[in-house]
This record gives C-alpha cells, structure tokens and sequence, in this order.
C-alpha cells in the first residue's frame, strides 16, 4: 500500500518532472551545413535561403552490398537510378525511390565488369557501361543481358600509344557513342553502333596567352622545345541533354570554355564562354535547360546555370573525411531525375547524397523558366511568390520588369528595372515613357523649348545690362572679372594663361573654383540618370571617385611646378596653382549640362554624353599643356617634356606617399606597443 | 554701255531721302533697268539654279503638307506628316535619329580632322608627286559605289574567307568567322570607318587648295617673330589664313555625314538593315519614298534633313567663322 503510494508519488513528480521539462526545451539546430549563394551581376554574392537541401544519404547497403568508390551516376527517363560501382565491378540499378533493383555485369563469363567507371542508358532502354579496367565498352539489354562489347576500334588514327581507357560515354539517338577517355587531349571519341571510330569530337583548345605568343615569335625550335607545351584541359565527363546538345565538362584553366554545349557538328552554344570554376568536374542538365555543375570547391559545390551559362546559385559544400548529409568529401558526379533531386555521387565517402529541390526553388525556377522561355504573363505569378519570399534578387525583378513592359505599364517596368539594376532595361522603359509623353506634349515642348531659349538669351541680356548699368563694390568687381577671365581663358587658352602671369588672383576665386569643381563632380553622381550608375549609389564609393579627381590634381600643381623650377621655368608657385585652377573650369561648363542631359537620354543616344565627356577631358589636358607652356615661357618641345617629366614625378610622389605612410603605421604600430608594454607589465 | 555708271548712280541716289515703299520699288526696279545687261549675264545661272534648285526644294517642302503615294493627286494634310513623325514613328525616333546622331557626331567632325591631317601631309610633299597622291586620296569618292561592294564586302565577308576574318582566323584572335555586315553590334562601326575612308573628297580637296593658297611669306615673317617648329606654324598661321576653306570642308564634311545613307545598303545589300542597326535618316526617306511609296511623308521627312543641315551648317559658321573679336 505504502509502497504503490509512493511509487505513484515517485511516478507523478517525474511525470511532472518531464512536463516543467517541456516548457525548457533544448535548442535543437536544423540549419543546412552549408550556404546557398545567389550571384547577382552588381553585388556579387547574396546569402539567401536553400533552393536544395540534402534529403537522403543512399549507401548501397541495401544494395547487396555496401558501394565501394561508386564514380558516376545516371538516371534514365522512367527516373531508374543507374550507379557505376567500381570497386564492386558492378552496375547498380536503384527504382525512382532508390530501392535497389539489380546489379549488372557482376556474372562470370562475358559482360563481367572491370571496373567501370561510367554508365549510360540511352532511350531504347539498353544499357553502355563504360569498363574501364577491362578497356571496353560493355552493352546489355534492357533486362540486363549482355548484348555486345567493343574494343578499342581499329583505325589508322588511332595510334598503339593511344590507350583506350573509357570513363564516361553518352550515347545518342542513333546509337552513336561519345566515350570520354582517360588522359587524352583529343576529345571525345566517337563510335558507331557498328563499333567503328568515326571521329573524334569537340576537343579542347590550347589557350595561348600573349607571352606564349610572344615566346613563339621569339625562340628558336630548340629553345621552343624547352618550353613546357601547351596542352588543352581534357574532358573531363559529358552529359546529354533531351534537346539532343552535349554537355562536355573540362576542368582546368578556368577560361576555357569548362562547359560546352555542343550541336552534332561540334560547336558550342557557348562560344567559349568563361566559367571561373577550376574545379569543375561534372555537369548535369534538366528538361528545362538549367545546368547543375558539381565542383570540388571548398565552400560550394553545387552550382546552378541558367540556359544561357550565367550561374545563379552556388550551394554545397566539400570536407575531407565528412560525415555529414549534404556535404560531400570527393563529388564526382552528378545527375538530375524528373522530380528535379538531385543525386551527387561521393567517390570516397562510398555515398550518395540526394538533394531536395525546395519549395523557393521550386517557384523560383519555375519561373526562371518561363522567363527564359519569354512566357511573361505565367512567370508573373511565380515572380511575386518569389519576391515575397526573398526581396533581394535581382532577376526576379527584372522578370517583372520585362512582364511590365510587355504590358506597356512603363512606370512600374521602369521601378522593377531600376531594382534589378538593368540599365538596358531601364533604359528601353524610359524611352517608351518619353515618347508617350512626346506624343501628348509635342507642341508644348516646342513651345516650352523656343519661349525658353528666347527668354533665356532675353533674360541673360537683360541681367548683363543692369548689371554693368548699376556701380559695384571692389571687391565683387574683383571677383567677377577673374571669373569671367577664367570663362575667357578655356576659350582662348594662349591669351589666357598670359594674361595669368605676374598677377595674383584672388584665393577665394580660386578656392570658389576648386569647391565648385567638387561639387559638381558630387552632384554629377547623384543628379544623373540612371543608366549614368545603374546600381544602388549607396554602393558607390563616393570617397574614392573624389580622391580620384583631386589627388591628381594637387599632386600635379606640385610637381609642375617643382619639375618647372628645375627646368629652368618661369613660373611661380602662385602662378601654376591659379593656371591649374583655371585649367579645370571646363569640367564645371561641361558635366552640369551633361549631367542634367543623362536624365532625359537613352542608351541609344548615349553617344551624345560619351562624347561631351570625352571632349571634356581633351580639352583640360590640353589647357594644362598650354598652362605648362605659358605660364613657364616654355616653347612646344620644352613643355612635351615638361609634362611627361611632372607626369612621372606625379608616379613617384605617389609612391615615395606610399611607402612613407607604410612605414609611418608601422613606426606608429611599435610606439603603440611599446607603450602597452610599459604600462601592462610595469 | 558704260560700265561704271552704275556705282555713281547708287551714290548720287543714296543721298536723297526715302519716300515710302512705291518710292523704293520704283528706285529698285530702275536700278535693275539700268543693270540690264548684268541680269542678262547671270540669267543662265540664275535660271538654272531656279529650276534645279529653288523648284525642287519648294515642291518638297509643298509635297511635305500633303499625303501622296505617287499616283492620285496630293492631298493636302497640314503639318500632320511632321506630327506623326515625331510622335507616332517608333522607328524614326528610336533608331533613326539616334543612329544617325552618332554616325554624323563621329564621321562630321572625324572626316573633317582626317582630311585635314591627309591635305596637310600631302602639301609637306614635293610639288612634282603631290598630284598624285591626292589624286589617290580623292579616288574613293570618286568610285565610291564600285569600289565600296568590291571592297569592303570582300573585306568584311562573313565567311572565313573574307580578308579580315581570314586575318584574324589566322592571328587566333576568332575562333569563328564574324558575320560583320549582318551583325548589328558591329554594323554601325564598319559604316563609321568606311564612311571615313570615302569621306576624303570635297573637303580635302578644299583644304588642299586652302593650304596651297597660304602666302607663304607669312612663315618667313613668322619664323622672324619667333615661332619655331611646324605645329606652331599650322596653328597661328596656315589654319587662320585658311579658314574660309577650312569652313567650306567642315560644312561639306557635317552636312555629308547626315545625309549619308546609301553606306548601309552597300554594305548590307539590304535596305532596311537588320534590326535598324544601321538605319540613318536617308535610308528612312528611301524607305517611305521607294517602298512604301508614302511620298508625302518621305518629303516631309527630306524637309527635316534640310533644316537639320541648315541649322549645322549656321552653328559651323558661328564655330569657324571670323569673329569680330579675333
């Protein structure tokens, strides 16, 4: 009695116990052991959140047997998991949920595997395993007979040191087979049904830089022997995609063309183009055109392309000796399945790591899709899921953007593309909001244009009037006359600087100057349009653009006149700062009508504000040789090489400030801790 | 006939006072019987630029205000073809006045300093092969239409057999023949550098005789008063003895390049060339003249191409031009 009482004590404080438990639960963590990346054109790399996360591991155990350094995977139509196991000597075939069905090629006798390192399915269901150990071909049926072998073809251009090593192989439409083999710089191999060798196929280019070239035009056929050749990157693996393109990945030299998709007549549909990954060893395609490259990177391993070869997302993320779901040790290939998971092969974990699509992936690339494919209206939808979900990528703003457009809402295409950072598009919607408003405003803006212009010139003469009617203080009469000398001097540069010498002209002139210069180069940032800076101006480094324009200037006032002085010039300190100062004013004439003019131009007319920009920058460099000239009574060669001696003083100051100021830190580093030292320890 | 009557008459006429306007068109009409001859001296010039001039230009600017497609009779319309163009012509404004803006922006003022350059180069050269060489650089306007479709269509073919694909094949520059003519990215900037190299015509034969006619005691002076090398020499004397030539060349070379247009159908072989690329104002008047046969609004259009180039040509005299200041 006593005892089932306080056993029922016992039994109800632990039970309570567990119940206070419950309100202080332990923090349990279900973050993905990797990031996902979104590349964006202007801001380069944006954490957002997963498109896929690791679903399931697949070791094969149920397999008959555990996989033993398994090298590729495919997945054939009806979503049926094939596996080169290659330590097992075995083709593993998994159903779409990964339950095994049947291992191939494990039977004595002919169709015995060797180590087979690739595997492929082609569309009437026969099976190619490339056998690498064995150095063939090995084809089975459908129901997993083997069917046919093929050796190293017989042909002429096919040397005796030309070793038939097959690791990977597509085989298309019409049987014909693309064999990527081990250590050669010729590309695929191609193969008839007939097991003839028809060619080889999309082969890698040696890229020569300009030292190569240099080199070759230089050294002789002995030195040139010397030299390390140049080889192409081999091919590293090729995939098929259901338009019937190759997909060829080539690790290496990360400006070659690592991903090629290329046509039956071997050229590629991406002209080469450059995809920075060093790593990159596999490449798989969906229905839809969207690559997955699977790379050996540290941080992200799983890259997504959109069909154009521009990447999208990085995620993934390689470990030695990892044990973790989703993160891999040695990825070696990788291959998509209807349901979009993907399956990432790890060669020395023995794994297989399948990853999930999510469900912003899903919307997300549901509807890159349709805007790939320009179905604006169904993408719409898709896109304000996404936005919703994540407002910080670009694309999806410029999907809308584009809808928008299409719609002809200007005004909001004009927002979207201001968002997404598009200046073209920006540019295409701003010009079709101009001419609308052209079109109802036309004889307005006549009207506006001809009043103003007329009132302009009235007014200026008017001003001019009553100002040279009324009587002045000195000193504003002062001003205004080295003022309107400096608006003389840009035109008339030779009388100009001339009339600068022996005279001393106000500093505040002159600081007035320089202050306006800098503010209207301020100004010239954040008054432009927006194709001017066709991105958030928050990002541009406003410091750093100004240090641009003034240290070169200061350090140009110095050196000019210090060189000038050496070189026996005439002019003093004073006069070549007020002739740098005047020399200058051009940049305040010109940028603040071009600036005012990037408001209302479009990229097509953009050649109007290149060329003012242009011309105003010939024309200051050509003020401040005519300063070097006149102000020190040089004749023309004299001041060429004045100028190019105080343009290499202006290097030097730069580097002489540059290492001064390392090693004044530096300096300044020891004093600091040296007075840490005596007053921590003393 | 007396030939000098005529200023005495002025003189002793322009002392008496105005009476009216009967009383000046009556002395105007008398000054004209008293120069009768002279008007009869100029009546062929004067007849012809009438009828080949004035004529023409006041029936476009008259054609300009109607719709006319070449068969009916016009039908007057008011100013509607300048309001459609400038409002309703998506293609007029968004490929024809920019493409045309930027070809005349580089080819005007470009061809305008190469020929100078070329005119001034050529003078440095002895007398008895000077003739020759501008005879070479005034040859391609000369055979403009030949020899553009011989040689720059060879040149820019987009096969790899086409010299400068062949070129740059060869180099490894390309990995695959450029379609240059076809191709609008590059469209543009081939039309540019042809442009150019055809340019070299009225222009720079103006410059060339301009050079010539620079007295040439004026360096001798010159070199007295101080100036030391050839750069000088160009800037402070032959350009201000030679600008009457000098504006002359730049107002041929401006209005040349706006109403530039056949280039692009050289090159391309089409009229209309791909996605507009190349698309200057003449090939839009050709367009609406020949194609669609709205011949009223090509007019209209030619109406602008005038007042543009009259516009350009005042804003190169006001550049150019003496001032009284200088």
């Amino acid at each position: 009695m006593f005892s089932r009482s306080l056993n029922g004590i016992v039994i109800k404080t632990v039970a309570i116990l567990c119940l206070l438990g419950l309100l202080f639960p332990q923090f349990a963590s279900a973050q993905l052991p990797y990031y996902t990346w979104y590349r964006d054109l202007n801001s380069g790399m944006i954490a957002t959140q997963p498109i896929y996360v690791p679903d399931r591991v697949i070791d094969g155990n149920g397999a008959g047997g555990a996989l033993s350094s398994p090298s590729d995977v495919f997945i054939a139509d009806d979503n049926h998991v094939y596996i080169a196991d290659t330590g097992n000597n075995r083709i593993v075939e998994l159903d779409a949920n990964g339950e095994f069905v049947r291992g191939i090629g494990q039977e004595d006798g002919q169709g015995k595997l060797n180590q087979p390192e690739g595997v492929f399915v082609s569309e009437d269901g026969m099976i190619y395993a490339a056998n690498t150990g064995g150095q063939t071909i090995v084809r089975y049926s459908s129901d997993g007979r083997f069917d046919r072998e093929f050796k190293k073809p017989d042909s002429k251009a096919l040397t005796a040191d030309y070793h038939f090593l097959p690791t990977k192989l597509v085989v298309d439409r019409r049987g014909v087979m693309y064999i990527v083999v081990k250590d050669t710089f010729l590309g695929l191999l191609r193969m008839n049904p007939e097991g003839e060798f028809t060619g080889f196929f999309g082969a890698n280019k040696a890229k020569l830089s300009w030292m190569d070239r240099l080199k070759r035009s230089l050294l002789n056929e002995v030195q040139m022997a010397q030299e390390i050749s140049k080889q192409p990157n081999p091919i590293q693996n090729v995939s098929l995609a259901d338009d019937g393109f190759l997909l060829t990945t080539s690790s290496g030299v990360a400006s070659d063309g690592q991903i090629k998709k290329l046509n039956a007549g071997g050229f590629d549909a991406f002209r080469n183009k450059a995809f920075w990954e060093p790593h990159l060893v596999d490449t798989a395609i969906d229905s839809n055109g969207f690559m997955y490259g699977l790379n050996r990177d540290d941080f992200v391993n799983i890259s997504v392309y959109d069909p154009t070869g521009e990447v999208m997302f990085y995620f993934g993320s390689t470990e030695k000796s990892a044990r973790q779901l989703g993160i891999t040790d040695y990825g070696i290939s990788i291959d998509i399945n209807s349901n979009n998971e993907l399956w990432v092969v790890d060669n020395a974990s023995n794994l297989i790591h399948i990853f999930k699509r999510t469900n912003f992936g899903d919307t997300y690339m549901t509807a890159a899709h349709l805007y790939f494919e320009g179905d604006y209206d169904r993408s719409r939808s898709y896109w304000e899921e996404v936005i919703r979900q994540n407002g910080m990528l670009n694309i999806a703003y410029n999907g809308l953007g584009k809808i928008a457009l299409h719609d002809r809402d200007y005004r909001t295409a004009l927002d979207y593309f201001k968002q997404s950072n598009d200046a073209e598009g920006y540019s295409n919607a701003f010009w079709y909001i101009r001419y609308e408003w052209l079109k109802h405003n036309f004889l307005l803006m006549v009207v506006v244009l001809v009043v103003g212009i007329w009132g302009l010139i009235f007014g200026a003469r008017r001003t001019a009037a009553f100002v040279r009617k009324r009587t002045w203080p000195d000193k504003v009469r002062q001003y205004a006359g080295e003022l309107r000398d400096a608006l003389y001097l840009i035109v008339h540069p030779y009388n100009g600087f001339y009339r600068l010498k022996d005279r001393n002209v106000s500093y505040a002139v002159l600081i007035f100057i320089i202050v306006s210069a800098i503010g209207v180069h301020l100004w010239s940032v954040f008054a432009s349009g927006f194709i001017a800076y066709p991105f958030e101006l928050g990002d541009y480094n406003i410091r750093l653009s100004l240090a641009f324009k003034v240290v070169p200037w200061v350090t140009w006032v110095i050196a000019n006149y210090l060189v000038s002085a050496v070189k026996g010039g005439e002019g003093r300190f004073r006069e070549v700062l007020q002739a740098s100062t005047f020399a200058i004013v051009p940049y305040i004439v010109v940028m603040i009508p071009a600036t005012i003019l990037t408001n209302f131009v479009v990229q097509e007319e953009w050649i109007i504000i290149d060329l003012a920009h242009r011309i105003m920058w010939i024309w200051i460099i050509v003020l401040f040789f005519v300063m070097t000239q006149v102000i020190h009574n040089f004749d023309f060669t004299e001041a060429i090489k004045n100028a190019v001696i105080t343009l290499l003083t202006i290097g030097v100051i730069w580097v002489f400030v540059m290492i001064i100021g390392g090693l004044a830190y530096n300096f300044y580093d020891f004093v600091k801790q040296i007075y840490r030292e005596v007053i921590f320890r003393a | 006939m007396k030939p000098v009557s005529h200023t005495e008459v002025v003189i002793s006429r322009s002392s008496t006072p105005n009476k009216g306007y009967g009383a000046k068109l009556k002395r105007f009409l008398r000054e004209c019987w008293a120069d009768r001859l002279s008007y009869l001296f100029l009546a062929p010039f004067l007849l012809s630029f009438v009828c080949f001039i004035i004529i023409p230009v006041v029936v476009a600017v008259l054609l300009s205000l109607t719709s006319f497609n070449g068969f009916a009779f016009p039908r007057f319309i008011g100013v509607s073809n300048f309001i459609y163009m400038f409002t309703q012509d998506v293609v007029f404004m968004k490929y024809t006045i920019p493409n045309t803006l930027k070809f005349a922006l580089v080819v005007g003022p470009g061809g305008y300093i190469l020929s100078f350059i070329f005119a001034w180069l050529i003078h440095q050269l002895p007398r008895s092969i000077r003739d020759y060489f501008s005879l070479a650089l005034y040859a391609p306007s000369m055979v403009a239409g030949v020899a553009l479709t011989m040689v720059w269509t060879a040149t820019f073919s987009g096969d790899s057999i086409g010299y400068l694909n062949n070129i740059l094949l060869s180099l490894g520059l390309i990995e695959t023949p450029q379609l240059w003519l076809q191709d609008p990215k590059y469209l543009m900037t081939i039309m540019i550098v042809v442009t150019m190299w055809t340019s070299m015509g009225v222009g720079f034969l103006a410059m060339l005789g301009g050079l010539q006619t620079v007295n040439t005691e004026l360096y001798e002076a010159g070199r007295i008063d101080g100036i030391k090398n050839s750069l000088q020499e160009v800037y402070y004397i032959t350009i201000p003895s030679m600008k009457p030539q000098m504006l002359f060349s730049a107002v041929m070379a401006i209005v040349g390049a706006i109403k530039a247009g056949s280039i692009s159908s050289a090159l391309t072989g089409m009229t209309i060339t791909p996605q507009y690329a190349g698309h200057l104002i003449n090939n839009h008047i050709y367009d609406y003249a020949f194609l669609r046969y709205e011949w009223g609004y090509a007019s209209a259009l030619s109406v602008v191409l005038l007042l543009a180039s009259y516009a350009i040509m005042k804003l190169s005299y006001w550049v150019f031009g003496t001032k009284e200041d200088e």
